[in-house]
């Protein structure tokens, strides 16, 4: 019995896969006098077609008082009508925004690599904005009156790639208002300029340019701010 | 074929280029001025003009605030203006959109507005305001769009706070300003209460824009950490009221005459509580 569960495990292992994803972030926008820095760390194992990520988002300079100020997890299936492959993820953010404060997301959407210059994704989350319990006894806040819920919101993703998914380099313009540890509304679109290389086949870099322009597409747009991100995938 | 989809893309592209005279589709992708630039003009007038100070004879008094009449149309803003003269309001907040940006709407706006002797009123730029460079038409007619006055009663002084939100962000310089008025002054009023055109929070399925999520973290941040009383926005034209900590985020009703549901907000303020009611028109 303990040789078959020895061997059923060596199979799974050969069959998973764990990624690891570090990143740096730089920039700035109109809440900052300075830039600020940001890195984060991801992790995921990949069974099969299922697949399990999280990661956390430290603040190296900023003006939040946290360090910790974000973690996220995703939990992710391949799945497959006919012949269209889409991706289900159902994810949960925490955004440590602030020493008082803080912001989680649930949501759920879906992804495809249909085409094969595309991505595409559209899916829904759920805000909430919370006063931590230090903040409520300062404040003296009654607990009622700590949390703020936003009504459900659109999530999307348009992503067009200059090369097919497979490409050992890439590069895409992609328009979202899905990040790893934050999401915007759906009336403020951000735009991404993303640039990927793969030297080996288990390791990938990138290196992305977002710009935030608020108001875009609605009202009237002013410069909001921009981040560039540069990181590292490996797989194991 | 082709070349006719390509004819139809670019005739549907100029005439939204061209727009109709209610949007300029150019402010949807950049600004004729930054909000950094209406805020030092907003700063250079508050300098020429100084503060407002009302002084109010007894402790409890009325304020009433609308937002988005979007002029043209006139029949709700002189029913308001009415009302407001009727309550003896002790002053008036126009908190955004109040035209459409159009230099023939603001001159039916303005002509509307009764001497500041007969009504204190404190106007707030939105962004229908300022499609068709309509900020030049703002600033000249009606002036600042970010500054403060202060309500004297006998015993107590009250602090409001009317900050430009018309491009969907208040700005560096803006949002810096706002923190040191909080951080200096905060402590020295009763009561707080921020006026401003965009609604922060989503409370219902909507395409109107908010401030970007990074900018409502500050703000909520702040709102919590200064004790503001509440904040008075429009934005949305479908009135909304929550309360976050200690602060009651109020979004108001259009008073725009197509607006079946039109209407203001009425601020009863006294010695404990700051009271408000949606008043339909």
């Amino acid at each position: 019995m303990l040789s078959l569960l020895f061997l059923l495990t060596t199979v799974y292992a050969v069959r998973a896969q764990i990624n690891l994803h570090s990143y740096l972030e730089i920039g700035k926008n109109n809440t900052l006098n300075e830039v600020y820095i940001k890195n984060a760390y991801r992790g995921g194992y990949q069974f099969r077609e299922f697949d399990l990520e999280a990661g956390i988002q430290f603040d190296i300079q900023s003006n939040n008082p946290n360090t910790l100020t974000g973690i996220d997890i995703i939990g992710s299936g391949k799945f497959s009508i006919k012949d269209f492959p889409f991706d289900v993820k159902a994810f949960f953010i925490l955004n440590r925004f602030s020493d008082l404060l803080y912001e989680t997301n649930l949501g759920l959407r879906i992804e495809t690599k249909k085409l094969e210059h595309f991505v595409f994704g559209v899916g829904t989350n759920f805000k909430t904005y919370s006063i931590n319990s230090g903040a409520r006894e300062t404040y003296n806040i009654d607990k009622a009156n700590s949390k703020i819920h936003e009504n459900l919101g659109l999530l999307y993703l348009i992503t067009a790639y200059l090369k097919p998914h497979h490409n050992v380099w890439n590069i895409g313009l992609s328009c979202t208002n899905i990040d790893f540890f934050l999401i915007n509304q759906p009336s403020n679109p951000v735009f991404n300029l993303q640039m990927k290389y793969k030297p080996k086949s288990n390791l990938s870099l990138h290196f992305d340019s977002w710009y935030k322009q608020a108001g875009m597409l609605n009202i009237y747009a002013n410069y909001f701010g921009y981040f560039f991100r540069g990181g590292i995938i490996c797989k194991i | 074929m082709q070349n006719m989809k390509w004819k139809i893309t670019l005739a549907f592209m100029t005439a939204a280029f061209i727009s109709c005279d209610k949007f300029e589709m150019r402010g949807f992708f950049t600004s004729h001025e930054s909000v950094d630039h209406r805020f030092e003009q907003s700063t250079e007038w508050n300098n020429q003009n100084g503060i407002t100070q009302i002084n109010i004879p007894q402790s409890t008094y009325t304020i009433m605030a609308f937002g988005d009449s979007h002029v043209g149309g006139t029949r709700n803003l002189k029913r308001f203006l009415n009302d407001a003269r009727d309550n003896n309001t002790s002053a008036v907040v126009m908190t955004g959109d109040l035209t459409t940006g159009n230099k023939e709407d603001y001159d039916v706006f303005f002509n509307h507005m009764p001497l500041k002797d007969s009504l204190i009123y404190f106007p707030i730029v939105g962004n229908h305001d300022l499609y068709f460079e309509g900020w030049k038409q703002f600033y000249s007619y009606l002036g600042s769009s970010t500054y403060y006055f202060v309500i004297n009663t006998p015993s107590e002084s009250d602090l409001f706070i009317c900050l430009d939100t018309g491009s969907g962000t208040l700005g560096n310089k803006q949002l810096n300003w706002f923190k040191k008025l909080l951080e200096s002054d905060r402590k020295n009023y009763r009561h707080c209460i921020v006026f401003t055109h965009n609604n922060l929070i989503r409370a219902r399925p909507t395409l109107t824009t908010n401030p970007m999520v990074e900018e409502v973290h500050v703000l909520l941040d702040l709102f919590l950490r200064y004790n503001v009383n509440m904040v008075v926005t429009g934005h949305d034209h479908k009135h909304n009221s929550t309360t976050f900590g200690n602060t009651n985020l109020i979004t108001m009703d259009a008073l725009l005459d197509s607006n079946d549901r039109a209407g203001y907000l009425k601020l009863s303020i006294n010695e404990l509580v700051i009271d408000y009611r949606f008043v339909k028109l």
